[in-house]
């Protein structure tokens, strides 16, 4: 007993899937989705945001360090797995398979999200708003950023699934089950925020 | 010669060698099992092709699906050879040995591992030691009954087997042993040890490993409800977890 932090340092990484990345993810998915209601609406959440105090410390606080950890950790259990939905083809091992290929999709995503538009820093451009209309009207990046957005979605979303497992709240099948179809239900909600989204940047 | 049925077994002669398929030819009966087909191979060691080759080595004990020791993957599926009735079953028959651990010879593996893990959780109910601890306390005839499909399990590695994250990379447990410590922690004179057992699962390779594929529920012979047990484990090692925290 306490010889290692094997147990810690899963659970660690499991809510941090929650608090704070699963937050700031709802967060950005909800900002972003401003641009539905148009321009105006959008540049006001957006400001808000980008003028918060101590940005920076927010910033890698709770969004760098926490995805970080998330990420290194994450990548080890996904090598530690051997996957095997081909010889047991049950749906719940797809989902598994599933939330350790949309692990690896949604890592180079937002590495090359957070890269690209940190370095292109388009909030003192004309617009902002059309700066990224622009580079989505790039069918590459296009399709990029709506690949990234619906495996970070489903990842989330079924990282929650998982979490409820993992801590013991949801125990028998039929909860299981109940709280699946709850997941993917919010799974639904926020693909339909976060496409809309990226279909309002090209007008 | 009446009806025969094909069976493919893939062998090898020992832990080093490299594996080979042998296809054989048994005479059909009814209500034939593959532990049936072979026995039959021992008696008469010939291949398909007529030629002469070394009886296939297997294990077997019970015959009835208690033991586990007949466990091989039999058309693709992890099961017990016993309880696997020819009629049943797909033909070509295809045998192979289990491939998470290691073969001794052709369809007979080392499962000492899953023995390891048990140890490793206190698997059991501690019982008088040197001296008459006196009579343990009552276990509510509910709770029994509750308790008796988890005790139904044989060890067999059938879960192990189908579980993505049970590999030679990992050094996870494996369900049985997690539905073990449920099994003893419920029980009155056994739940006296219920802390240990939760810190063993807490340890590397224990709980925290599991990554709910869920296959393990779906392939267990004896139908117990393994990712039941898991998850109330995930709940019972949280809360241990707090409250260690909380009282170092």
């Amino acid at each position: 007993m306490g010889t290692n932090n094997h147990f810690a340092i899963r659970k660690v990484h499991s809510l941090l899937g929650i608090i704070p990345i699963g937050f700031f993810f709802l967060e950005h998915t909800i900002t972003n989705s401003m641009a539905i209601l148009g321009e105006d609406m959008w540049m006001a959440f957006v400001s808000f945001l980008h003028n918060l105090p101590f940005k920076i410390f927010l910033e890698v606080g709770l969004i760098f360090l926490p995805i970080a950890f998330h990420a290194l950790y994450g990548l080890w259990i996904v090598y530690g797995a051997k996957n095997n939905t081909l010889r047991y083809s049950y749906f719940k091992n797809w989902m598994f398979y599933l939330q350790r290929i949309t692990a690896i999709i949604t890592l180079v995503f937002i590495i090359w999200h957070v890269w690209t538009l940190k370095t292109a820093n388009l909030y003192y451009s004309q617009s902002y708003f059309q700066a990224m209309g622009e580079m989505l009207s790039n069918p590459l990046v296009f399709a990029a950023y709506l690949i990234g957005f619906l495996a970070a979605a489903f990842h989330f979303t079924n990282g929650i699934w998982s979490f409820l497992v993992a801590w013991g709240v949801t125990v028998g099948p039929k909860a299981q089950k109940v709280s699946f179809a709850l997941c993917m239900g919010f799974f639904a909600l926020l693909s339909a925020a976060g496409i809309g989204s990226l279909i309002s940047f090209l007008q | 010669m009446g009806e025969t049925i094909k069976l493919r077994v893939k062998r090898q002669d020992n832990p080093e060698a490299s594996p080979r398929w042998d296809d054989f030819e048994i005479p059909y009966r009814k209500n034939l099992n593959v532990i049936a087909m072979l026995m039959h191979i021992q008696k008469n060691p010939v291949l398909a092709n007529g030629q002469k080759t070394a009886p296939v080595v297997y294990e077997c004990n019970c015959l009835e699906e208690v033991c586990g020791a007949c466990t091989m993957i039999i058309n693709g599926k992890p099961q017990q050879a016993c309880s696997a009735l020819v009629d049943q079953l797909q033909k070509p028959i295809t045998l192979e040995p289990l491939t998470k651990f290691p073969v001794l010879r052709d369809l007979h593996v080392d499962r000492n591992k899953m023995f390891e893990n048990l140890k490793k959780v206190k698997g059991w109910i501690d019982i008088d030691g040197t001296y008459d601890l006196g009579p343990g306390p009552r276990m509510a005839p509910k709770t029994q009954e509750w308790a008796y499909p988890l005790s139904r399990c044989m060890t067999c590695g059938c879960c192990a087997e189908a579980c993505p994250n049970y590999n030679e990379k990992s050094d996870f447990m494996g369900p049985a042993a997690i539905s073990q410590v449920r099994l003893f922690n419920a029980h009155p004179t056994g739940s006296m040890q219920k802390d240990d057992r939760l810190d063993a699962i807490m340890d590397k390779g224990g709980i925290s490993d599991c990554g709910n594929a869920q296959n393990c529920v779906q392939v267990c012979p004896k139908e117990i409800p393994l990712t039941t047990s898991i998850a109330d484990m995930g709940k019972d090692t949280v809360k241990r977890w707090i409250s260690r925290a909380l009282r170092a």
